[in-house]
């Protein structure tokens, strides 16, 4: 079996007449939008011409970095795509619209496509909500006896551990590091606008981080294991320099000092891996038709997104003059509408009963309202909400925004533009959260966080609608 | 200090010149909606005008067995109402609209509400608490005479961290008395109780089998204090459970007497007095073990006599209650029919909500049931028209998300289904409409199965939806017609 890294967390398997293709993105970066793209980091090209010829397609998740639409449209649509039980409606839905056969595989039950044999398998039960829909694969080569555990965004069951040492050689797991620290030390998507220390970013979150990815996942699995780490492979920049705190290779070398027995490995696109009946798990050669990037036009360079330590977010859209004063009200009336779904979700959510727990705030005495979502406008009024917990919605308010830090133990900030944007399915709010679009400050832990909640209410298993129109407006445009 | 006990988890605190009524229920049953009274146990009367000059009124949280609009209609609108800050507004609009003055209270050490004779705290409910009771307040009650003459009452939810916090750190003087509440409800065999898992067969129903009532009382006497790390106090007065949701059948919880159990209780302490007061009891806080008896307040000892024999009676004969529905069923069919999309169109309005509860997450992340790989259906709501009659079933599809009619046989839902619901059609509509309270067919007309823990099934998840803390519009309109009775009877 030879093992492709396409960057992040996108793969090709071969065996001598099969090649299977996982959560691939093929093409330069990927995004739902023209005005955010998602580079992918370490950046590289795919001569998509060379590509051998694919039998099946895996798709281990939902969410645009495992599911890129895009780049499936690149390929054949005879090629069988498969899809574990628990995904979204919607992705089997858009596949089939654009001409692709998708199988949904049960849980547990193995499917064989030539020499390959793979499994899906739902996560823990802890896995967080947005990655609860996401698979572990199990991927073997059915003529050599031996396999390859792919862990995807989720945390590897009982089931899958005990699925891989049945009557099987494991080779290696590549496992995910979906790290969200960031260059700066600050946490890309979650950052708290607040300046408390929190944690997750204070203490030693490499050391966290590697006991997390690297032993947690190894101590069930025979000390010989070989681990492959992928994940956080994009950055948002234009530049395309790196968002990221740690790329996956400096992570393994700290990691391999750590060891005696096991094998760490961080690849770069178009590194491969391979193993047959005779040998283990060894570093291939790299295939030719992907080429890493290493010169970039060098006036993209004066191009840097954002200023990442700006307290404000940064800006994807462009504002329309709302000159239009009925297209200005209808907006308002969407807005409106929104912010009345997420009464209901937001109170019976982690964040709402932290919000009811909390009792003082930098200000003293709490009110009842303890949650401020600003709408920032430059060309025009700023719409500024706050969540009032004993009327169980959203009411505007005016003239205190700079002061909502100080008054709200919770909030967040984003461009009237952006959410405009995200509600008409022109972006998603991961994609928004990620780019700095978004800020956010609280006084909770961070996986219970405003714009944690911000994603859950924006999940694509909870808007199919939505997720459908982003997905296909995503055509539209013509970066690839 | 003195503690009087009105019935139920009304109380009177008294000390010199101020006396301080707590949730007031003064009538002998409340409920907030129309078709559905809940009779106080044990049975007394309360001669309203004979209650002494009141300096003010708290109510602890929104539930109508603390905020009962036709009891504070029958009192002096000049008495002050004091409520926690994160109350719903229908309950302040209410209660202004009654024509008192009403003041929200941040729930702070420095928010203290100062009377001539005592100071007075609301605490929020301990962090851990269940989601329809997280807006109870936790009311702690200093003489200004004597430090040593404090109370906490502690009920329906777990206590306090912020209480916690300030005893540990000693800015208050941990009280000698607190009061505690025995919510149990637990209902005779042959009445499936609000909570209970319909998989739970007899053997293993833990509301059923074992020392029930023990259970009961290590929960709130002991376990309660042991989560919060507090050491139990020298004297508990138990309180709740105090009123009926089927006095026709059952009448009063079994394990619901909290005179009797009080006196188990002591039996079984050593140095520590428990004390469960029939109404019209009153005790002052220094010399506890005197029970005193207020003149204004009649208990009805022969009917508590009767209802506690029907009771004895209903278990020992082994009777079954078959559940019937609250509201009267549509009279054509027709009219049925017609309210079928708004059913489908309601449920599917519910799921986001659903998906960020326990109920969801845990339909999200179960992966086999009974062994089996689950399948694209995973939890069922079947509504009745009938005693055990399915008027229609509806299923949640995982996959997409949506519920659909469902044709499953009703002798495989259990089997098929991780997760079930059971209600009449009519009351559901009648829920969602605001015609009734979700609370008042709790127990009585609603049935469910589930996995994981009891807090986190398809009913519990009801409270929290249809209770007035996500749904405060429909506790408008409960709160609104219950005005217009005023007025009617007026």
């Amino acid at each position: 079996m030879k093992l492709v890294f396409l960057g992040q967390q996108s793969w090709l398997f071969s065996s001598i007449s099969t090649n299977i293709l996982i959560d691939p993105i093929l093409t330069e970066s990927f995004g739902s939008s023209e005005n955010q793209r998602f580079w992918i980091y370490p950046n590289r090209k795919i001569d998509r011409s060379s590509i051998p010829k694919i039998n099946a397609i895996l798709i281990s998740s939902e969410h645009i970095q495992h599911f890129h639409l895009k780049s499936l449209l690149l390929l054949d649509r005879s090629i069988k795509v498969f899809i574990g039980f628990n995904t979204p409606y919607f992705v089997e839905q858009i596949l089939t619209k654009y001409g692709f056969s998708v199988s949904r595989l049960e849980i547990g039950i193995t499917q064989e496509i030539g020499e390959f044999a793979f499994t899906f398998f739902a996560g823990k039960e802890e896995t967080i909500d947005v990655d609860a829909r996401t698979h572990s694969i199990l991927i073997s080569e059915t003529t050599i006896r031996k396999s390859v555990i792919l862990q995807s965004d989720t945390t590897l069951s009982q089931q899958i551990i005990n699925a891989s040492q049945k009557d099987m050689y494991l080779e290696a797991i590549i496992c995910t590091n979906n790290c969200k620290l960031g260059k700066d030390g600050k946490m890309i998507m979650l950052e708290n606008i607040l300046p408390i220390k929190t944690s997750y970013i204070s203490g030693m979150p490499g050391l966290e981080l590697l006991f997390e990815i690297v032993v947690k996942n190894v101590e069930h699995f025979s000390p010989t294991v070989n681990l492959v780490l992928n994940g956080s492979g994009y950055t948002t920049r234009k530049d395309r320099q790196p968002i990221f705190k740690w790329t996956q290779r400096e992570l393994v070398n700290i990691a391999s000092k750590l060891t005696f027995s096991n094998h760490i490995y961080g690849p770069c696109p178009g590194e491969c891996f391979s193993f047959d009946d005779k040998e283990h798990f060894k570093i291939d050669d790299n295939v030719s038709w992907i080429s890493q990037l290493k010169d970039f036009d060098l006036k993209l360079l004066s191009e840097v997104n954002y200023d990442e330590n700006s307290l404000m977010p940064y800006s994807i859209f462009q504002y329309n003059n709302y000159t239009n004063d009925l297209t200005y009200n209808a907006l308002l009336i969407a807005i409106e509408m929104e912010l009345k779904c997420m009464s209901k979700t937001l109170i019976l959510s982690e964040l709402g009963a932290d919000m009811i727990a909390i009792d003082e705030y930098l200000s003293g005495k709490l009110s009842e309202k303890r949650f401020s979502f600003q709408l920032i406008n430059p060309n025009g009024e700023d719409l500024h909400f706050v969540f009032d917990i004993s009327q169980v919605g959203f009411r505007k308010v005016t003239n205190v925004n700079h002061e909502a830090i100080k008054t709200y133990p919770f909030g967040m900030v984003i461009h009237l533009s952006d959410f405009i944007a995200l509600l008409a399915g022109k972006i998603q709010a991961w994609e928004l959260a990620t780019a700095g679009a978004i800020k956010q400050w609280h006084v909770n832990h961070v996986h219970r966080s405003p714009i944690m909640y911000f994603l859950r209410h924006f999940a694509e298993d909870l808007k199919p609608d939505l997720a459908f129109l982003t997905y296909e407006n995503s055509l539209s445009d013509g970066t690839l | 200090m003195k503690v009087c006990f009105l019935g139920h988890q009304t109380w009177l605190i008294s000390e010199k010149n101020t006396f301080i009524l707590i949730d007031p229920i003064l009538k002998d049953q409340f409920g907030a909606s129309l078709n559905a009274g809940f009779q106080i146990y044990p049975p007394r009367n309360i001669n309203i005008s004979k209650i002494p000059k009141l300096s003010g009124i708290i109510i602890s949280h929104e539930h109508s067995d603390h905020f009962d609009i036709e009891s504070l209609n029958l009192l002096s609108r000049d008495i002050p109402v004091y409520l926690g800050v994160l109350v719903i507004s229908p309950v302040v609009e209410t209660i202004e609209e009654l024509g008192f003055k009403v003041y929200k209270i941040p729930s702070l050490d420095s928010s203290t509400i100062e009377f001539e004779d005592i100071s007075l705290t609301l605490f929020p409910s301990g962090r851990e608490t269940a989601f329809w009771e997280k807006k109870v307040n936790q009311i702690y009650i200093q003489s200004k005479h004597s430090l040593n003459d404090s109370l906490f009452i502690a009920v329906d939810a777990l206590i306090s961290d912020q209480f916690c916090a300030k005893v540990n750190s000693q800015e208050i003087n941990y009280p000698k008395t607190i009061i505690v509440s025995n919510n149990s409800q637990i209902t005779p065999i042959g009445v499936f109780g609000a909570l209970e898992n319909r998989k739970m067969i007899q053997t293993n129903n833990p509301f059923k089998t074992g020392l029930v009532g023990l259970k009961v009382l290590h929960t709130i006497l002991f376990k309660y204090f042991e989560s919060a790390s507090l050491p139990i106090p020298d004297n508990i007065i138990i309180c709740g459970s105090g009123f009926m949701k089927d006095s026709d059948n059952f009448g009063p919880f079994p394990f619901s007497d909290q005179d009797e159990l009080a006196v188990i209780a002591s039996s079984l302490s050593i140095e520590k007095c428990i004390k469960g007061l029939l109404p019209g009891e009153s005790v002052d806080l220094e010399r506890p073990n005197i029970i005193e008896k207020v003149d204004w307040i009649t208990l009805d000892s022969q009917r508590m006599k009767m209802l506690q024999t029907q009771r004895e009676n209903f278990i020992k004969e082994g009777r079954v209650l078959i559940k019937s529905s609250l509201l009267p069923d549509y009279k054509t069919e027709e009219e049925k029919k017609n309210k079928l999309n708004f059913v489908l169109a309601e449920l599917n309005s519910m799921i986001p909500a659903m998906m960020f509860w326990d109920l969801g997450k845990r339909i999200l992340s179960l992966t086999e049931y009974q062994s089996k790989p689950l399948g694209r259906k995973r939890f069922v709501i079947c509504l009745l028209d009938g005693p055990e009659k399915v008027y229609v079933q509806i299923a949640l599809d995982f996959i997409e998300l949506k519920f659909n009619f469902d044709d499953t046989p009703q002798d495989k839902l259990v089997e098929y289904f991780p997760f079930g619901l059971e209600l009449y059609y009519r009351d559901f509509i009648g829920v969602a409409t605001g015609e009734i309270q979700i609370w008042d067919i709790a127990g009585i007309a609603l049935e469910s199965w589930y996995e994981g823990p009891d807090f986190e099934g398809p009913v519990p998840f009801l409270y929290s939806y249809y209770g007035e803390n996500t749904s405060p519009h429909l506790a408008k309109l409960a709160y609104t017609r219950s005005l217009d009775n005023l007025e009617k009877v007026k």
